[in-house]
Formats: structure tokens, C-alpha cells, sequence
């Protein structure tokens, strides 16, 4: 598993936890308090294909006012809690980092009207599809069903946030993200179980 | 004595003379046919935006001059038909508040509306200028104002078969009148505090009808009424077009400044964000809940 390893000695997964959330935290206020930090944050097409990188990343940790920071950082940690309880913090880190940029072109590249994009809830939707997948049991896939739903909800209805439109497609390609890496990494850790298991045999 | 028996005689009698007789009969019938007889007629209403903003006499003073206006968005705006002393014809105040209603459905599809409200006509005082709308924004609490204006000529012409309404039968059976309503209806839409035209659209649509003389008024009222409904729903498709040119206009030309209304920053058309609800939250919550109890 991508990242296991970064944390499997960590002691205090809460500690880590608590670390990611404060960095984004952080990030999302001080672009909240300072409008010029979010115009060099936001993900911009115009700017990126002018060699502005980091904004695949940065745009993910702008949000468009306080109640849309506080929401999408509470879901961060509820999912960072059940992540840190299955001990995969490092694999939910690795996969946000890889994901962002990912997720970032993904829609620069689906949705060719669109201009910017802000928010971490595409990238929390992967997140989330990535712990209940390796959770498993009967909640988690009655969660992931409800998911599912939702995401078929907003594709044909669209979804609503007074002042500004909701990029519903973020969700989409978020939440396909975290299932092919959870296909994949799954089918990963068989095919690193398996030898294991033949040398036991 | 007996001349004048013969002379009341010949009055009243049958020995009344052909032509006076005749002279009469026309006269009696002219003027019964002069009752539809106004022929070509014209008339107009129209309330003004120009004439409400920018009334004579009176010096306008922008409000921040020298300077780029800056419009905060996403944008609270009111809807409100310019006063005017003349309501257009066939259009009740209901029908007027309907029309309108159309109108916000329009701006309220748009992403850079926060809210829009319609606003009573009555509230505007007839060439209040620049400082009646501020009264009035800030009563609503809004930011922009799309003021509704028309601009309505009615005419009436006979045609060659409205000779026929001497017989004062043709009047109420001869179509002898033509009927034409045009209509010209327009939004403008103003940042009340820079006092800077955004974007303006119209709608305008002509049509005509014939009638009967007797008929002529109500089918003018309801050519009229016909006429500012289709008006007004042409305006509503050309605000589509309005809006996607000002924002064009405004990123290359960069007459206005767009600012975000929450953070003060660089307003982004385009664009949105990627967001959790209040209920995705709580179901997010409970889930976890159940998750963290069980092993």
C-alpha cells in the first residue's frame, strides 16, 4: 500500500491527524483573511497554462468564505479520524497530494468553460471513497451506496450554494479517483500478500 | 289667419320639400358616423430611464469620479418598472408584477446574483434621479438596479372600407380600422453606487390588428397587452446576451471592476467551488459514528 509505511511507526496517528488539518486549516483562513493570497492560491486555467503549477494544489486549499471552510474542514476530519483508526494516514496523505493535481486537470480538461475552481470537497469525496473502501463491512458500503446516489443526484440536479455555482463534476472525479486507487491499491496488496503467503506455505 | 294654418300646414304635412328632407337625412347620419369618424389616431405611453435618472435641471454628479467603479459580486439586485404618469395600455399591475417575475427568473439563473427583488413602482418617485434610487437600495438592500422602461405607440388608420360606416350599420360589422401597437421595452441595470450603467437589454415587438369602428378600443387594449408580453419576453432572452457581453466587455475593456463581495479580492466568473453541505455532513457524521463504534 502506497504510503503505509510512512506512518505505520507512528505512534499517535491523532497527532498527525490533527497536523493535516491544522496546515489546512491554516491555509484556508489566511487565503480567507488575505484576498490576495487566494487570487495566487485559486486554480486558475489562465494562470496555470502560464506555468503557475502549484496552483493544482493551492486551489484545493482555497475556500470562497467561512462557511464553506468550516463544512468541507469538518468532513477532513471525520475522514481523517476513521483513516487515522484503520492506521492508512499515510496513504490518505499520499493520496491527496497525488490527487490534487490530478483532480485539478481533470477538471480544467472535462470542463473546458470552466475558468476557476476552489474547495476541497472533489478531493474529500475520493478521500472518503478510499477509507470506507478499505473499511469494508456493511455500514461502510451502505455509505459508499448513499455516495453514490448523491453523486447521481447532483449529475442530473446539479447542486445548490447561494452566491456561487457548486462544480459538481469535482465530486464525480474525485470520487472515481479514490475508487480506482482503492481497486488498484487493494489489488496491490493482494499481489504483495500472495508470495508472502506461498512462503509461509 | 289661414295663411298661417297653411304654412304651419306645409311644415309638418307631406308636402315637405325632397331636398330638406334629404339635407337632413344626411345630416342626421354624419352625425352619428361622425362618432367613429376620428379616422387616423395616434397615441403613446412610455416612462423613461433617462427622464427618471437624469432629470432636467438637474446637475449629475457621478458618484466616484476619475476612478475605476468597482461592483460587488455576487450581486443584490432590485427589479423595478421605471414610474411613469402613463401605464401601459392593456397591462394591469398584476400583469406588470408577472412580467417582472419573469425577468428575475432570468437574472436569478445567473451565478453572480446572490438575490434579486422585485420592487414596487410605487416607491419611485417620477424624475427622483440618482438619489431616489439610492432611498430605495437602500431600503432593499440591494446593490444594482434593473430598471424596466417602455415605450408604447398606438395608431389607428381606416381603410377603404370604412366609407362604409356612413350606413351606421358598417360600424358595427365593416372591418374599416387598422390597428397597430408597437412596443419598446428596456433594462438597464445600474451599480447604484458608482452610479454606472452595466448592461442594458430591449425587447420590442410590433403588431397589428384590423376592427370594427365600434371595436377599435378594445382591440388596441388587447393588441396592446399582447404586444408588451411578447416585448417583454424578447427583453428577457436579450438580458442573456446582455450579461455574457458585459462580462466579455468587462474582462477586456475593463471599464468596471468586478469584486468578490466576501472577500474583497478578485471577483472569478466561470468558476465555482467544490462543496459539503450542512445534511452531507451530518450523514457523514453518523456514519463515522457507527463505524468508529464497531471494530
Amino acid at each position: 500500500m502506497v504510503g503505509t509505511g510512512l506512518v505505520a511507526g507512528w505512534r499517535r496517528p491523532a497527532v498527525a491527524a490533527s497536523l493535516i488539518l491544522l496546515v489546512v486549516a491554516l491555509a484556508s483562513a489566511s487565503a480567507l483573511r488575505w484576498p490576495g493570497l487566494a487570487d495566487v492560491m485559486v486554480l486558475d486555467r489562465g494562470c496555470v497554462a502560464g506555468g503557475q503549477w502549484w496552483r493544482l494544489w493551492s486551489g484545493h486549499l482555497l475556500h470562497l468564505d467561512s462557511t464553506h471552510a468550516l463544512l468541507n474542514l469538518a468532513a477532513l476530519a471525520v475522514i481523517l479520524v476513521l483513516a487515522a483508526r484503520q492506521r492508512m494516514l499515510g496513504e490518505v496523505a499520499a493520496a491527496a497530494l497525488l490527487g490534487m493535481p490530478l483532480l485539478s486537470l481533470g477538471l480544467l480538461w472535462l470542463d473546458p468553460a470552466l475558468d476557476w475552481y476552489a474547495g476541497l470537497s472533489g478531493l474529500l469525496h475520493g478521500l472518503l471513497v478510499i477509507v470506507l473502501a478499505r473499511r469494508g463491512g456493511a455500514v461502510a458500503w451502505l455509505l459508499l451506496g448513499l455516495l453514490a446516489l448523491k453523486l447521481l443526484h447532483e449529475w442530473r440536479f446539479g447542486s445548490h450554494w447561494e452566491g456561487w455555482a457548486v462544480i459538481t463534476l469535482a465530486h464525480r472525479l474525485g470520487a472515481a479517483g479514490g475508487t480506482l486507487w482503492a481497486v488498484v491499491g487493494g489489488w496491490l496488496a493482494r499481489q504483495a500478500r500472495q508470495p508472502m503467503a506461498r512462503q509461509g506455505v | 289667419m289661414r295663411l298661417d294654418i297653411d304654412a304651419r300646414h306645409s311644415l309638418i304635412g307631406g308636402r315637405t320639400p325632397r331636398w330638406l328632407l334629404a339635407a337632413g337625412a344626411a345630416l342626421l347620419l354624419g352625425g352619428c358616423a361622425s362618432l367613429f369618424e376620428d379616422g387616423s389616431q395616434r397615441r403613446g405611453v412610455s416612462s423613461s430611464a433617462v427622464d427618471y435618472l437624469y432629470p432636467p435641471g438637474q446637475k449629475f454628479e457621478p458618484a466616484a469620479e476619475g476612478e475605476t467603479p468597482q461592483v460587488r459580486l455576487p450581486a443584490r439586485v432590485g427589479l423595478v418598472f421605471v414610474p411613469s404618469n402613463n401605464d401601459p395600455v392593456g397591462v394591469s399591475a398584476a400583469e406588470r408584477s408577472a412580467l417582472l417575475e419573469k425577468v428575475r427568473a432570468t437574472f436569478r439563473a445567473q451565478p453572480f446574483i446572490e438575490r434579486i427583488e422585485v420592487i414596487p413602482d410605487g416607491y419611485l418617485r417620477p424624475r427622483g434621479g440618482f438619489d431616489n434610487l439610492e432611498q430605495v437600495a437602500r431600503m432593499y438592500s440591494v446593490d444594482l438596479v434593473a430598471l424596466v422602461s417602455y415605450d408604447q405607440i398606438i395608431r389607428t388608420d381606416q381603410n377603404a372600407a370604412s366609407v362604409l360606416y356612413w350606413t351606421l350599420v358598417g360600424a358595427y360589422t365593416i372591418r374599416g380600422n387598422n390597428n397597430q401597437v408597437s412596443t419598446f421595452v428596456d433594462t438597464s441595470v445600474f451599480d447604484v453606487k458608482t452610479r454606472t450603467l452595466l448592461f442594458r437589454a430591449p425587447g420590442t415587438d410590433q403588431r397589428d390588428g384590423g376592427s370594427t369602428a365600434v371595436r377599435v378600443d378594445e382591440t388596441q387594449q388587447r393588441l396592446a397587452g399582447e404586444s408588451f408580453d411578447v416585448a417583454m419576453t424578447s427583453m428577457t432572452g436579450n438580458l442573456d446576451k446582455a450579461i455574457a457581453d458585459f462580462a466579455v466587455r468587462v474582462r477586456e475593456e475593463g471599464q468596471v471592476k468586478l469584486v468578490d463581495r466576501r472577500s474583497g479580492g478578485e471577483w472569478r466568473r466561470g468558476g465555482g467551488g467544490g462543496s459539503t453541505q450542512w445534511w452531507e455532513l451530518a450523514l457523514l457524521l453518523v456514519g463515522a459514528g457507527l463505524l468508529l463504534r464497531r471494530r
